[in-house]
């Protein structure tokens, strides 16, 4: 007779089996926070970190060049946020001079070609606008001796682009109130991206409720993106149609409207408005911006004699 | 024979618990672990360890072989083999020999590596009786590495690794909690089979290949062992005839193939005939090129003097390397007598402190075809003891292999010399000699460009020589018209910045580890050159002072006999703003070659500052960053040297 404590022992075994199985499995769709955020594009475009998607044409190049020869790099831009892209440069980078010389200017191309913008996803266009650049290079002669060469590139593309947060937010001048009928303010709000790499990611909320009342808003702005965000300037920021004074947190720029990332690509944005009513209420907060972006993917082919 | 059979179960013992005590505090868990663990490596057959202890048993289960032998046939044999039958491990020694002849025979890899996964859980099952864990070290690595393919180690994502290995071993550690730690040991045993498995699906080759080159012994080992079937060999329960005769064969065949695997990593070396040349050669080895302190005994003198400097700027590793240079130095400069000699300890520290004003270089990987020359002695054929009468002709055959795959335009010089004293330690560089004549005669020069060159003659001994006994001959060759380029990468920015992601990654991709000095083929010798600030860093900004140190290195164990030219094609991205213009070009003489050379030898060449131009500066305005590769020349001529041991015994 098998004891009690024998089959518990096999079933334990065994879930741990099933347990390891499956953990590893799932380890095949691990991806980056952009695609782990559940998007449902027909209801809502804004949402979600994504921006501008590179991606090298296959084929070009091919996986095998030859020395002496001419090849071209494809590069297909998509712009897979919500906002109109503009100002775009795009750039080849990493090539040996020994090698390969690329035909093309150092500074590189601008994008969006034969159009001011590349429009975002959007119900008329669902996959967002999508641009091709050619560059094309000629390959030299192999170190004496070597029988290839692995020719790794960098394709780096930098561009302007915008985020727009419009919001919901309660107000409530008198925390302590025993009875209001109106809404519960929310001392923080988190949000899941609004169809950019720079997304506003949470919003603290800080009531002063002393002689002047005041509202104050701690708005958390972080790249959650794959690229680099170099800078960024407040366009829009406003609660209930009214203006609020804005201004990011260590903020070494004479311009207080504009930021610089350098490190840490994060910044906080501080805003503060008046309160007028008595009782709370609910109202639309609005913050929009512009900021510069930068991509890059790396691509590589093999120079053979 | 049975005692012998005692024997080689005891060793396996032996190792077992040697194993057993090699680290482990899981107390009887790991007792069980290490015995278990032996014999699990018995039976993967793998490591000398094993193999030991397959040997001491074999060479009782020979014995009792040879006495069973007979008694192998009729129905004794059947009765055996009917046994056998019985025992899982014969069944997987069949499949596993089956396996072999299927990956030899080339069938699909899609259908052995079914086939490889069945026997891979078969073999567990019969290792794992009763020691369940070791399941989970199978599962986990079969999962990882056949389902997901080694995610993680190419290309390397560190991020996955730690994902992976934080998996399995948070499920092992909670088994091993669970069974209060007998379930580690188990774990453990499980790696047996998996190491099997990934060694038969050729897995371990692969990755292998992609980190380093395998050694003739590995290569071996990995393609000729039909491991499964050494496993089941060794997995079985079952002690008759049949199955003692078939492990008695196994580690014979074993013990073979890793003999053959040794013999090319150790190289059919022709001065190996006997006893008393083994210790010849041992004994040129430790004094050939002066005698070398015992590494032990120098770190202990200098951990010594640590004690005495306290308080001063003091460092073991220089020590052991300056008393190191004072040997090499002693050792160079006493002659026969055991006088040293000042000039010469005076003239060789100089040296050294000009090595000091040098750079090192390295071997370009990507290169594969280079210049290379070899004597070849054919142990089988060359005469090492011959007997002649006095007035006989004494003749030796002189084959020189010679790679040219560039199709330079050499021009060859061979000879031959023969010691006027038959001393061991006899110095051709010094002390009498006598040239050999070299047969057809006018024939010592050869013009080639050949990318394959065999130079065969002969060398007569000369008549005033009087070899008679013990002596040495030694085969030369001269090239002119050698070429060998040197190549460093540098990457040029305006401001490097760490916190630039893309900066950072460029760095790691192009001008990371080897970078930081030239690199060339492995040919005889090179230019190494390197500049920058320092001149070993790879990325040049813009307004930096760019230094430039520039060498000349003998990479093998001849001599640099001749410097036609070198030259360093900066030009146009550098000019050469201040110091020696010899820095970047410069002919014979320009360089000083010392009489003496040896492998690894460096002379340097020149040290100036570089000037940066406009044009890539201006680049640098419109780039992120640029990268560029410059090549050093090299034109010289090269000396080789093959000595070897000979006899002669003259009748009288």
């Amino acid at each position: 007779m098998v004891s009690y404590k024998k089959i518990i022992k096999n079933k334990l075994f065994l879930s741990l089996i099933v347990l390891l199985i499956f953990l590893f499995l799932t380890s095949c769709n691990r991806g980056s926070s952009q695609e782990e955020v559940s998007v449902n594009l027909e209801q809502n475009y804004q949402s979600g970190y994504n921006g501008l998607k590179i991606e090298l044409v296959e084929n070009y190049p091919p996986e095998n060049v030859f020395v002496n020869s001419v090849f071209s790099i494809a590069i297909k831009l998509s712009n897979q946020g919500a906002y109109k892209l503009f100002d775009g440069t795009i750039e080849v980078l990493g090539f040996d001079n020994q090698f390969i010389e690329m035909h093309d200017l150092n500074e590189g191309k601008r994008f969006p070609v034969s159009s001011t913008y590349m429009y975002g996803k959007n119900i008329e266009n669902p996959s967002g606008d999508i641009n091709h650049i050619e560059f094309s290079g000629q390959t030299k002669e192999l170190k004496r001796g070597a029988e290839s060469y692995d020719a790794t590139f960098f394709v780096k593309a930098g561009y302007d682009y915008s985020n727009e947060l419009v919001t919901t937010v309660c107000v409530n001048p008198s925390s302590y109130e025993v009875y209001d009928g109106g809404c519960k303010a929310q001392d923080t709000l988190t949000f899941y991206g609004q169809g950019a790499p720079l997304s506003i990611t949470e919003i603290e909320q800080i009531t002063n409720t002393g002689g002047d009342k005041e509202i104050r808003f701690v708005v958390t702005i972080e790249n959650k993106g794959s690229g680099e965000a170099e800078s960024i300037t407040l366009t829009d920021y406003k609660i209930g149609g009214e203006s609020m004074e804005c201004e990011f947190r260590k903020n070494s720029n004479s311009n207080s409207n504009m930021f610089i990332f350098e490190e840490e690509q994060k910044v906080q944005l501080v805003c503060n408005s008046a309160i007028i009513a008595s009782s709370s209420y609910e109202t639309s907060l609005h913050i929009s911006y512009h900021f510069t972006y930068s991509e890059k993917i790396k691509g590589s082919f093999n120079l053979l004699e | 024979m049975a005692g012998e059979g005692a024997a080689g179960a005891e060793l396996a013992g032996k190792i077992g618990g040697a194993l057993k005590g090699a680290g482990s505090s899981a107390g009887p868990a790991a007792k069980a672990a290490g015995a278990k663990l032996v014999s699990g490596l018995g039976s993967a057959a793998g490591g000398l360890g094993g193999a030991a202890g397959g040997v001491g048993n074999v060479v009782g289960a020979g014995g009792t072989a040879v006495k069973g032998a007979a008694a192998a046939t009729g129905w004794f044999g059947m009765k055996s083999a009917f046994d056998a039958g019985q025992d899982f491990g014969t069944w997987l020694f069949i499949a596993g020999i089956l396996f072999y002849i299927g990956k030899v025979a080339g069938l699909p890899s899609g259908f052995l590596v079914f086939i490889a996964t069945f026997l891979l859980f078969f073999y567990s099952y019969i290792l794992f009786q009763g020691h369940k864990g070791g399941w989970i070290t199978v599962i986990s690595f079969y999962v990882w590495g056949i389902l997901l393919g080694f995610k993680g180690i190419m290309p390397f994502d560190q991020t996955y690794l730690i994902y992976v290995a934080s998996i399995i071993f948070g499920i092992a550690a909670i088994f091993g909690l669970i069974t209060k730690g007998q379930g580690l040991a188990d774990e453990a045993i499980g790696l047996v089979p998996i190491i099997v498995f990934f060694i038969e699906i050729g897995a371990i080759t692969a990755i292998a290949d992609g980190f380093f080159n395998l050694s003739s012994l590995l290569k071996s080992m990995i393609l000729f062992m039909p491991w499964f079937a050494f496993a089941g060999l060794f997995s079985t329960k079952k002690n008759n005839i049949i199955l003692n005769i078939l492990k008695f064969l196994g580690v014979f065949y074993m013990v073979s193939i890793l003999t053959v695997g040794l013999i090319p990593d150790l190289g059919f070396s022709s001065e190996i005939f006997n006893p008393e040349e083994f210790l010849d050669t041992e004994r040129e080895l430790r004094s050939g090129e002066g005698d070398r302190p015992n590494p032990a005994l120098l770190q202990l003198k200098c951990t010594l003097k640590m004690f005495q400097k306290i308080g001063e700027t003091y460092s073991i590793e220089q020590c052991v390397q300056e008393e190191m240079q004072e040997y090499e130095i002693k050792a160079k400069c006493t002659d026969d007598t055991g006088a040293l000699d000042p000039n010469c300890v005076t003239s060789e520290r100089q040296k050294l402190e000009a090595e000091g004003q040098t750079t090192s270089g390295t071997i370009d990987r990507d290169i594969v075809e280079e210049t290379s020359a070899e004597f070849i002695i054919d142990s089988s054929t060359f005469p090492k003891e011959v007997t002649r009468k006095v007035g006989q002709m004494v003749q030796y055959p002189l084959t020189l292999e010679l790679k040219n795959p560039h199709e330079l335009d050499l021009k060859v010089r061979v000879g031959c010399k023969f010691p006027a004293n038959s001393n061991t330690r006899a110095n051709f560089d010094s002390g009498e000699v006598f040239e050999g004549v070299i047969i057809p005669e006018g024939r010592e020069v050869i013009e080639t460009n050949n990318k394959d060159e065999v130079i065969s003659r002969i060398c007569k001994v000369p008549d005033e020589s009087n070899i008679n006994g013990s002596s040495k001959i030694q085969f030369y060759a001269e090239f002119e018209g050698l070429k060998t380029e040197s190549y460093l990468t540098r990457m040029f920015v305006e401001k490097y910045d760490e916190d630039n992601q893309l900066l950072k990654e460029a760095k790691n991709e192009f001008v990371s580890g080897s970078s930081r000095h030239s690199g060339s083929a492995d040919e005889f010798a090179r230019i190494n050159f390197a500049f920058g600030e320092p001149e070993t860093n790879p990325i040049i900004e813009e307004d930096d002072t760019v230094i430039l140190i520039s060498a000349l290195e003998n990479l093998k164990n001849g001599k640099i006999t001749k410097v036609e030219n070198y030259k360093l094609e900066l030009d146009p991205d550098f000019i050469v703003s201040d110091g020696e213009y010899g820095c970047i070009s410069g002919g014979e003489s320009d360089v000083t070659l010392p009489d003496n050379m040896r492998d690894g030898d460096k002379i340097p060449l020149g040290l100036c500052f570089l000037e940066m131009s406009d044009e890539i500066k201006s680049k640098l305005d419109d780039a992120d960053f640029l990268l560029n590769t410059y090549n050093a020349y090299l034109d010289y001529n090269y000396r080789i040297e093959k000595v070897q041991n000979i006899k002669v015994n003259i009748l009288t």
